[in-house]
């Protein structure tokens, strides 16, 4: 489980987070929707124990997390299999192991044929189902991602999102997937979530079982409700703030820096 | 390739006409006496050993002096990229030395280390061992040389590393020592790799010099000087083409390594 309270955090004095409260359970896919600029990726990374709150709680029971970045986090130097491997060698796996491990999750998002291609030799969208496979190899209890398949067209977007939807299900992973695309979040979660500069907006509970029919009554009839819900906080952050937030910004070079900031983590809760 | 040839094909003609027209060895030797010496690496030449042995000292003390200075550079630009505070701190020292050339230091180095040995330095006897030929002063100047080149890479190279590569190894749970031996040295690995082809062809310049002064009693520099004091032009000659073919050779054999374990740089841009 994991549980943020009262979370606030500023940027150049401008608030991006205020006063986030949240509870998400095991085995819950939870998506969080939200317009640009509003502090979904922020939110994602004090989760993730890259960035600290200026105030507030973060509590990860077991916490073992993996995140799939919005932009190609592959490392070019390595292929395909030995990038997915490269949890597993953080963590002391034999090789062995680590092979067997890696290729097994290549083979469940399709890409196992491609296992000793290098980075620069996969398409788009098998670049991003081979960090899938990385972000899952390793069994985590929390999946964080952020707007994954922002970059892809819609058929390898849909493929993904519901080979995505199977892998969490099977595995009971939590997950916080961030996007700002509603029908994306509807398919995906058993929870959305809608923030804005006033922190949560709206908080719904989706009991629909997957796979999800996007041309069902339900699903058309859903997004009316989360679109109303999201052009009225649009329409809100416009009359009320007319200044666009800035999201979090440029930090030195220095790769070790963010290290320093770990989120506190409670195994016991 | 067959291209390549045809610039030095064309100097040489004009080389030994110009020689043939002169008529004087002593100020324009003919350019078979040159390759004469070159392609016989084996044979004695003015009573101070053979080309070949000449080569072999150099090249030790080159060798020697690079891996220090690079060493040395390497640590440095690891800790400088790294750390801001680091960096902010020694860099004007640096900027300070870095303009001084190698060259400039060879009366300096004489002084303070004279004509020391590794092998007296370090208390061993050796009867015609190779580090007698090797003087501290010697490795003091290609070290230096070597140095800065390295060092520039090596800081350029690790503070450029993407900081979203650094922070997904960071989500993977990796521990410092990991992220710095997993991501960010093999992400610095094509810059440095630069500063190392730098770092060498600087060295071998440098020790060319080093070896013309007083001192060393082997050494392509040492034979060139010999050469030039005995009127030996054609040696003379023969020992700055052999530098250049050992460049060129330096040269092929980092493109190599640059295009083995760096070639994914080029590929991604």
């Amino acid at each position: 489980m994991i549980k943020l309270s009262a979370i606030y955090k500023d940027f150049d004095k401008q608030e991006v987070l205020k006063n986030i409260n949240l509870k998400f359970l095991p085995g819950e896919f939870n998506c969080i929707l939200g317009p640009t600029g509003c502090g979904k990726t922020t939110l994602l990374r004090i989760i993730a124990g890259l960035l600290k709150p200026d105030s507030g709680v973060v509590k990860i029971e077991k916490p073992s997390i993996s995140m799939i970045f919005q932009q190609q986090t592959l490392y070019p130097w390595r292929n395909a299999l030995s990038n997915v491997c490269l949890p597993l060698e953080f963590k002391g796996y034999s090789k062995k192991e680590r092979i067997k491990m890696a290729m097994a999750r290549l083979a469940e998002v399709d890409v196992a044929d491609a296992a000793k291609k290098k980075v620069f030799q996969l398409s788009g969208g098998m670049q991003q189902r081979v960090q899938i496979a990385r972000a899952l190899v390793s069994n985590p209890s929390v999946l964080l991602a952020d707007e994954p398949f922002g970059s892809l067209d819609e058929k390898t977007r849909y493929k993904l999102q519901k080979k995505l939807r199977e892998i969490t299900l099977s595995n009971n992973t939590t997950t916080v997937f961030v996007t700002h695309n509603i029908e994306e979040a509807i398919y995906l979660g058993d929870r959305i979530i809608v923030i804005g500069n006033k922190g949560v907006q709206a908080d719904f509970d989706l009991t629909t079982p997957h796979p999800r029919d996007r041309l069902s009554k339900w699903f058309t009839s859903k997004i009316l409700e989360v679109r109303n819900v999201f052009e009225t906080l649009i329409e809100d952050e416009d009359t009320t703030d007319g200044i666009e937030k800035s999201e979090e910004p440029e930090e030195n070079n220095d790769p070790f820096k963010t290290m320093k900031l770990d989120v506190t983590t409670d195994e016991n809760e | 390739m067959g291209g390549a040839i045809v610039l030095p094909l064309l100097l040489f003609l004009v080389w030994d006409y110009s020689a043939a027209r002169l008529g004087s060895s002593t100020l324009l030797p003919r350019v078979s006496d040159v390759f004469d010496v070159v392609l016989h690496p084996t044979e004695d030449l003015i009573r101070q050993g053979t080309l070949l042995f000449h080569v072999y000292v150099s090249s030790i003390r080159v060798l020697m002096g690079f891996v220090i200075g690079s060493l040395l550079a390497i640590v440095l630009g690891m800790i400088m990229g790294l750390s801001d505070k680091v960096r902010h701190f020694v860099t004007p020292f640096i900027e300070i030395l870095r303009p001084l050339c190698p060259v400039a230091w060879i009366p300096f180095a004489i002084i303070i280390f004279g004509g020391a040995t590794l092998s007296n330095t370090f208390g061993y006897k050796f009867t015609d061992s190779i580090l007698d030929y090797v003087q501290i002063a010697q490795l003091f100047i290609i070290a230096w040389g070597a140095f800065f080149p390295v060092l520039i890479n090596t800081i350029d190279g690790v503070s450029g590393v993407r900081k979203i590569w650094v922070e997904t190894a960071k989500t993977m749970n990796a521990s410092k020592l990991q992220i710095w031996s997993k991501v960010i040295l093999p992400a610095s690995f094509p810059s440095i790799l630069t500063g190392l082809k730098v770092g060498l062809g600087i060295s071998w310049m440098v020790v060319i010099a080093a070896e013309m002064f007083p001192g060393p009693s082997a050494g392509i520099g040492y034979l060139m000087m010999e050469a030039y004091a005995q009127t030996e032009i054609h040696i003379l000659a023969a020992g700055l083409i052999t530098v250049g073919i050992i460049g060129a050779l330096l040269n092929a054999i980092l493109a190599v390594i640059h295009k083995t374990f760096a070639g994914w740089q080029a590929k991604e841009r």
